[in-house]
């Protein structure tokens, strides 16, 4: 399986070398990836082979491999619930040229999504309505 | 009818009453976005005018233009249906920016952003709130940003010597405290709860020259509630409502970012501590959308750059003025604070 960054317009990331910070606002929740968290987001949002992502960015880290594994799993099915990431279909392009960063020292952890949602309460307290390109009264049900 | 249509045509419907009324231009400027302002007289329409901290001799040719307004005969298409007006209303995208919001009895703004004209709607214009007076046609300047390098947001900067501390946090964190403790001090203030900021290279620049002081604070800052307009009373919250402008000039409304520093909760000790670029953005894209809506992404990516490019810090809140402004003028000076996260 492959993924992309989301394509919605209320999806961006940025990296701060060290750390990516990914936010969706719609919900107002932000994420923090760090470590082999960001060597996945990575790999995957190049469109890189999910597997592959995962054994390389495994191959650097300290846990076992089937924990590392499982690991893994639940962080790309976060990221995907999250809405961070779309699947896309393997298709017929070759996979792109793509190593992880090993870690400055020592080992990588199993890779984690932290999440910030000190907005949502905010945004529940005075919502924003989009609405349809074509004006009143119709709210965006897909915003919904 | 499409949305933007609507703001096309209402536009142009203001334009013809602005020339028939001969309604009065001023030229102001946000960072560098210069605009041309014209006010009807309706209610306290003309005190928005008051806190706008550059004033320009004439608009540039390229300068947006903006109406503000307390009525728009044959325009209630414009409003949002009646049941969706208790709330908030908000569409942006490349062609148009338009917002309305249930305060002050019903306040719209609308932008064409391809045109870069647009008008602000009091419904009720004798009801305009402080807030607004404060800080006026912040929306409008939002909306106004998207294709430039600047962006409003929501927090307090002061300066000295050209370079500037950018304070950021939510309402209630300390800004205005720390900004006129600063401005007390001698620093030039740039504003307490908005300003303009972009990256590459980092500035801030003034927006308002207001400050607005909670009642618990009055005896805090004499100076300033000698330079108050007066007492507002939005909803019941007692506000000093200061013009900083009559307490000494700004000699120069933009400075360059030397650092950002978020005010932490009380029970920390007064200092500086690092903090990540992550946080620091998070804690600015908070805040801002506390009163700043619409756009994210491009105001995300803006800030991003920015805090990517200047140091961050979480600040102990510092009670004692004296070690505030050391505290601040060392990050001026490039000290790096030894107390760690």
């Amino acid at each position: 399986m492959r993924y992309r960054l989301s394509p919605s317009p209320n999806v961006s990331a940025r990296s701060f070398g060290d750390e990516i910070v990914a936010a969706n606002f719609v919900t107002g929740v932000y994420y923090s990836l760090l470590g082999s968290a960001m060597q996945m987001w990575d790999g995957l949002v190049a469109g890189v082979p999910c597997d592959r992502v995962v054994a390389q960015v495994g191959a650097l880290s300290d846990a076992a491999p089937e924990a590392f594994a499982q690991a893994a799993r639940s962080f790309v099915d976060a990221l995907v619930a999250e809405k961070l990431i779309v699947p896309i279909e393997d298709g017929t392009a070759p996979a792109p040229a793509w190593s992880p960063v090993p870690p400055a020292e020592g080992r990588y952890a199993v890779p984690l999504l932290e999440r910030f949602d000190d907005m949502e309460d905010l945004l529940l307290l005075d919502p924003v309505h989009d609405v349809e390109e074509m004006g009143w009264p119709h709210a965006d049900p897909s915003r919904a | 009818m499409d949305l933007r249509d609507l703001v096309r045509d209402a536009l142009a419907a203001v334009e013809d009453a602005a020339g028939r009324e001969r309604r009065p231009l001023s030229a102001v400027a946000f960072g560098d976005l210069a605009v041309t302002l014209r006010v009807d007289g309706r209610g306290r329409i003309p005190a928005l005018l008051d806190m706008i901290r550059v004033r320009l001799d004439a608009p540039p040719p390229d300068a947006a233009v903006i109406d503000v307004i307390g009525a728009l005969d044959g325009f209630g298409a414009l409003l949002p249906p009646p049941d969706r007006r208790a709330g908030t209303v908000l569409r942006a995208n490349p062609d148009v920016y338009y917002l309305w919001r249930d305060e002050a009895g019903g306040y719209l703004t609308g932008i064409d952003r391809r045109t870069r004209r647009g008008l602000v709607w009091f419904t009720c214009p004798d009801r305009i709130a402080s807030w607004h007076v404060a800080r006026p046609l912040l929306h409008a300047v939002h909306g106004l940003a998207l294709g430039g390098p600047w962006t409003p947001i929501h927090a307090a900067a002061v300066a000295r010597g050209g370079r500037a501390v950018l304070i950021c946090g939510m309402s209630g964190a300390g800004k205005t405290s720390m900004a006129l403790a600063c401005a007390a001090a001698g620093w030039d203030y740039l504003g307490d709860d908005a300003v303009m900021v972009r990256a590459d290279p980092p500035r801030v620049a003034a927006l308002y020259a207001s400050a607005r002081l909670r009642r618990d604070t009055f005896h805090l800052f004499p100076a300033a509630m000698e330079a108050s307009r007066g007492i507002s009373d939005d909803a019941g919250e007692l506000k000093a409502e200061v013009d900083m402008s009559r307490l000494r000039p700004l000699a120069e409304p933009q400075a360059e970012i030397a650092a950002v520093v978020v005010p932490q909760p009380d029970g920390l000790p007064c200092g500086l501590a690092p903090l990540r670029p992550s946080d620091t953005l998070r804690r600015l894209m908070d805040a801002t959308r506390q009163s700043i809506l619409g756009d994210e992404p491009a105001v995300f990516a803006k800030l991003a750059s920015l805090v990517a490019g200047v140091p961050c810090y979480a600040l102990g809140r510092c009670r004692d003025p004296a070690r505030l402004d050391a505290t601040l003028a060392g990050l001026i000076e490039g000290e790096v604070p030894c107390r760690s996260a």
